[in-house]
């Protein structure tokens, strides 16, 4: 038989959705650290790509035909309404992951790396990353969704068991430096990290001065200080990220082995590829990368019981950077007041620690409601999109892992949970979307999604991960392209 | 059909353009930048400009050429500045510190009466996604190594 399983037809038609969602709304792609929104913009080719999908659909199981009216429906209402209901009816008949992922994520990788390899070559083939694109960055209208139906999505516990998948260590922090220190080679025509923020700080330790600037982040500054004197403010300034990638790289590896025993390196491995990482590699903001590795190792030592430990990292944290501290210090209180809600007991590591940094929290809360610390207020939905969207020059924006995560949600440990839940119900309410997202221990539950996948697409999956955090760094300074630097 | 002032900015050789869209209801403006070097348009939502809206009249009487009009202008010249501005004090002409910025559209009410300019061909047209025999070669790399992956990975 020529004919697929069943459950790679409904597989197609959910593939087909979502290149009609990309044409319908365009590839934003990110070159030069310009995002250049809606290239392949085609709303005939997305008609043409939702009545294919809706097809595939109805020929699988005869009562999906009532998708095929849905999707003719795209030549009189806007075809990316359309294409956006019939993706999430094409979702809800899938069961289990088709037999060509494996080929289509292998052919993925394969231009993706030789994009990588021309690019390092000082050749840029820009065709070759649409693939990529496409998964990743070409429909961000869906992360929205994404996130959401992670908090459902890891509402219902799983007891089962997940065998971590063992990588190398060293890999982990080895692409990290790779990602943090192709920006400082000469493939950039700056020859300097375009980033916006380290300026800031090396101004600051050229010429120190009291003020918002010192206030938020008081101890991070401080502990440089010495650094940047020794070796210079600038070179100070633009080395901080591969130092912090490493500090990165350590916590990550903690906490992944605190979750669960051999879970370390895969995790580690997940944070060197997470938004996070790219996000501050385009934004800078190195103090609260400091702050939330900080943080994310006082949840490890609080998961270990080493209360001691994880109180005095949270105060290193909460001095180095107060915004990222009280994100996740809030998600760790709220979870010691619902599980005392609904168990009526707390553990004794977690009791010692609320109780040791929860003034703290209150007095900082305050001091960000009162307006000392400014956080913006207010719910816009334009805001809200550009921020998921573009707002960071596209590295927010990387679907397959947020899908990944959401995948691995259910298995995450509570804590972790309600910190990603509270976070996520936050970004309607704060106008610092992205901060909010990027905060979050999110290669946590990644990594777990990961070794929960089949064999077969591991490995094909993480090496997609990797080519694309390798095109974003790539991507995040100018260079010269046929002879203009875009 | 809004009020605007395009100029061009000259800043050592490179040029830039600056648009001010200007929403006479609600006193508010949007500033477009469109920049033919990064081949980028992007655009903010600012208050009125006061730095080219209502400057002090003083100088000597001279002319200004704004397309195919002919505007009646103010010319002052301090130092090494020098600023032309027309008698509804708006910005015409300002060179200073080897900048020059130069008004170059505009529809405003004794100035002149033009549309805007195309932004994005103003910005110029780079294609991103050319196909050449490089790209050819480079999508033959590419589906080679994927031959290769899969049996390289397992």
């Amino acid at each position: 038989m020529i004919l697929v399983r069943k459950e790679d037809v409904s597989w197609l038609s959910v593939g087909l959705a979502f290149l009609s969602v990309t044409f319908s709304f365009g590839l934003n792609l990110t070159l030069g650290r310009t995002t250049f929104l809606h290239l392949l913009y085609s709303p005939l080719l997305a008609q043409l790509l939702v009545i294919a999908s809706a097809l595939a659909l109805s020929t699988r199981m005869g009562y999906y035909v009532f998708s095929l009216p849905i999707a003719f429906l795209s030549y009189l209402v806007p075809v990316e309404y359309v294409s956006l209901v019939v993706l999430l009816i094409a979702v809800s008949s899938v069961r289990a992951l088709p037999t060509f992922a494996r080929e289509i994520l292998l052919a993925i990788d394969a231009f993706g790396l030789t994009y990588v390899i021309f690019a390092l070559l000082g050749i840029r083939l820009n065709p070759l990353a649409i693939p990529m694109a496409v998964v990743q960055a070409g429909a961000p209208i869906l992360i929205p969704v994404v996130l959401f139906a992670g908090i459902l999505y890891g509402l219902k516990v799983r007891g089962e068991d997940v065998e971590p998948q063992s990588i190398n260590p060293v890999l982990a922090v080895l692409l990290g430096l790779v990602i943090t220190l192709i920006p400082m080679t000469q493939l950039n025509s700056l020859h300097v990290p375009e980033t916006v923020d380290w300026r800031y700080y090396s101004q600051w330790w050229e010429s120190p001065t009291m003020g918002w600037f010192f206030f938020s982040r008081p101890l991070y500054l401080l502990m440089f200080f010495p650094f940047a004197r020794l070796l210079g403010p600038s070179i100070m300034g633009e080395l901080q990220l591969p130092v912090l990638t490493v500090l990165l790289w350590i916590s990550s590896y903690k906490l992944g082995e605190a979750v669960k025993p051999g879970l370390g390196p895969l995790s580690s491995f997940m944070a060197v590829v997470s938004p996070t990482l790219l996000t501050f590699l385009y934004s800078g903001l190195q103090a609260n990368l400091f702050s939330i590795s900080l943080m994310y190792l006082s949840l490890a030592y609080i998961i270990e019981g080493k209360v001691w430990q994880s109180v005095l990292t949270s105060y290193v944290s909460m001095f180095s950077h107060i915004y990222a501290w009280a994100q996740i210090e809030g998600g760790i209180l709220l979870f010691c007041l619902i599980s005392f809600l609904l168990t009526r007991k707390i553990g004794k590591p977690l009791k010692t620690y609320v109780l040791f940094t929860s003034f703290p929290f209150i007095l900082g809360f305050s001091l960000i409601l009162t307006g000392f610390f400014s956080v913006p207020v207010g719910f816009s939905t334009s805001n809200y999109f550009t921020q998921v969207a573009f707002l960071s020059w596209g590295t927010i924006n990387t679907f397959l892992y947020y899908l990944i995560v959401v995948y691995g949600m259910n298995s995450t440990p509570r804590i972790m949970f309600v910190i990603y839940s509270s976070s996520i119900l936050a970004t309607l309410f704060l106008g610092v979307v992205q901060n909010l997202i990027i905060d979050l221990p999110l290669f946590i539950p990644a990594s777990l999604g990961i070794s929960k996948l089949r064999e077969d697409v591991r490995t094909p999956l993480l090496l997609f991960l990797a080519l694309w955090a390798l095109f974003m760094s790539l991507n995040s300074f100018p260079y010269v392209f046929q002879g203009v630097t875009i | 059909m809004l009020y605007f002032l395009g100029y061009e900015v000259v800043t050592n050789g490179s040029i830039t353009y600056v648009f001010y869209l200007l929403n006479f209801t609600n006193h508010s403006s949007v500033l477009i930048t469109v920049d033919p070097t990064t081949h980028t348009v992007l655009n903010y939502s600012t208050a009125w400009p006061i730095s080219i809206l209502a400057l002090q009249l003083t100088g000597t009487p001279s002319n200004y050429v704004l397309g195919n009009n002919n505007v009646p202008a103010i010319e002052s010249v301090e130092g090494n500045t020098i600023i032309v501005i027309s008698y509804n004090h708006v910005l015409l002409e300002e060179v200073s510190h080897g900048q020059t910025t130069r008004l170059v559209y505009a529809n405003f009410p004794g100035l002149a009466n033009e549309s805007p300019p195309d932004f994005w061909s103003l910005a110029g047209h780079v294609d991103l996604l050319p196909f050449n025999l490089l790209t050819a070669l480079g999508i033959l790399a590419g589906l080679q190594l994927y031959l290769v992956l899969r049996r390289v990975i397992r």
